[in-house]
């Protein structure tokens, strides 16, 4: 399962920075690729990218979205919110584990050698605090002299934006070196204390900042895909919160098997040697003889049946 | 025996078929709309704020 994950980890990183053209057809992709949203942090600003980045297209409806002027339009972004409603609505946080290019890249970083530290559990708030006000209130209410808002999140925060488009574009276009200054230090900054964490914690941006994880948590409770926890069959050797890179502790009861914080790695299901985790698509379509209907089912989504 | 459609399980499979619904409805309204136009304008322009340098 594991080896699966990185396959799919790097095959899409590669189909969502396949535009490898730039040096000689210009430094940005303009073709058909970049009418969709990727699921996944990707810039759009990667001179390798032929996808759009969801979170900074959805910044950029809200921060033009004016129903009293003629250069405003009055899109609120439905399209955006559609796809990531719709991947969710299907596999919940899934992308975050098997397709996100930026998740790709802390795990290439936690592999390195070196101490490893755990992370505040509270921390793992922040992303709805940043999806609150970086994604959604300031570029709605924030505005300019001209009265448009801007895309506090990518402009301020997005590591992403600066490692995979600022980085390559100042090294190839000599005017925009000239035009970068304390925000793109700034931004720099930001980008090597998250690339120095993601060596010493598993997945940090994903786990405290990242708004793009925080929609898509929303939905691992309700999706179709579901993962189920069979509380006879656990022998408590804590190896799924070992192996958990986001540190989900659900075989103590702790957090729900289903946490907004799960990536759905799927590493608990492979890791766990009571076979007490699996993943079911669609359970609520099952009959009732085959779901588990006890009380801790409803309530944690642990489930008390001797299933197979 | 037909399922109660007022049981619990009943109420499960409604939650998810709903947001999967009301997703599919959004992104119909979004594209209908001309939304995605408005992606691809921004996406095929170097996002100066996104680079941190506008």
């Amino acid at each position: 399962m594991e080896r699966l994950r990185l396959i799919s980890q790097h095959i899409f990183a590669l189909l969502a920075n396949a535009y490898w053209n730039f040096p000689t057809k210009g430094p940005i992709y303009q073709g058909l690729g970049k009418y969709v949203c990727l699921p996944g942090l990707n810039c759009y600003s990667c001179p390798a990218a032929v996808t759009a980045c969801p979170l900074g297209a959805l910044q950029n409806f809200l921060a033009t979205i004016r129903f009293n002027m003629a250069a405003g339009s009055a899109r609120p972004g439905f399209y955006v919110i559609g796809i990531l409603s719709l991947v969710g609505s299907f596999i919940g946080r899934m992308p975050c584990g098997w397709l996100c290019p930026f998740g790709l890249i802390q795990d290439w970083l936690f592999k390195l050698p070196g101490p490893k530290f755990r992370i505040w559990r509270w921390l793992r708030y922040m992303p709805y605090f940043f999806l609150l006000f970086f994604v959604i209130l300031l570029p709605l209410f924030a505005l300019d002299q001209a009265g448009f808002g801007m895309t506090w999140f990518c402009k301020f925060v997005c590591p992403a934006g600066t490692l995979e488009g600022g980085i390559p574009l100042l090294l190839m276009e000599k005017g925009l070196r000239r035009a970068a200054g304390w925000l793109f230090v700034h931004k720099l900054v930001v980008l090597v204390l998250l690339l120095i964490w993601s060596v010493l914690a598993s997945r940090p941006f994903c786990r405290t900042i990242c708004p793009l994880g925080a929609i898509f948590g929303l939905f691992n409770r309700v999706s179709w895909l579901q993962l189920k926890f069979d509380t006879g069959r656990c022998l408590k050797c804590r190896a799924c919160n070992t192996i958990c890179p986001t540190d989900v502790s659900f075989f103590d009861g702790t957090d729900d098997i289903n946490s907004p914080a799960c990536i759905r790695c799927m590493r608990c299901v492979s890791a766990c040697p009571g076979a007490s985790v699996r993943i079911e698509f669609a359970p609520y379509l099952k009959s009732s003889g085959e779901e588990c209907q006890s009380d801790g089912c409803k309530k944690d989504n642990t489930c008390h049946a001797q299933q197979g | 025996m037909p399922e109660n459609n007022d049981s619990p399980k009943a109420k499960r499979v409604y939650i998810p078929l709903f947001v999967t619904v009301v997703a599919f409805a959004m992104l119909v309204v979004g594209i209908w709309s001309g939304e995605p136009g408005d992606v691809w304008q921004k996406a095929v322009s170097i996002c100066l704020s996104c680079i941190g340098i506008g």
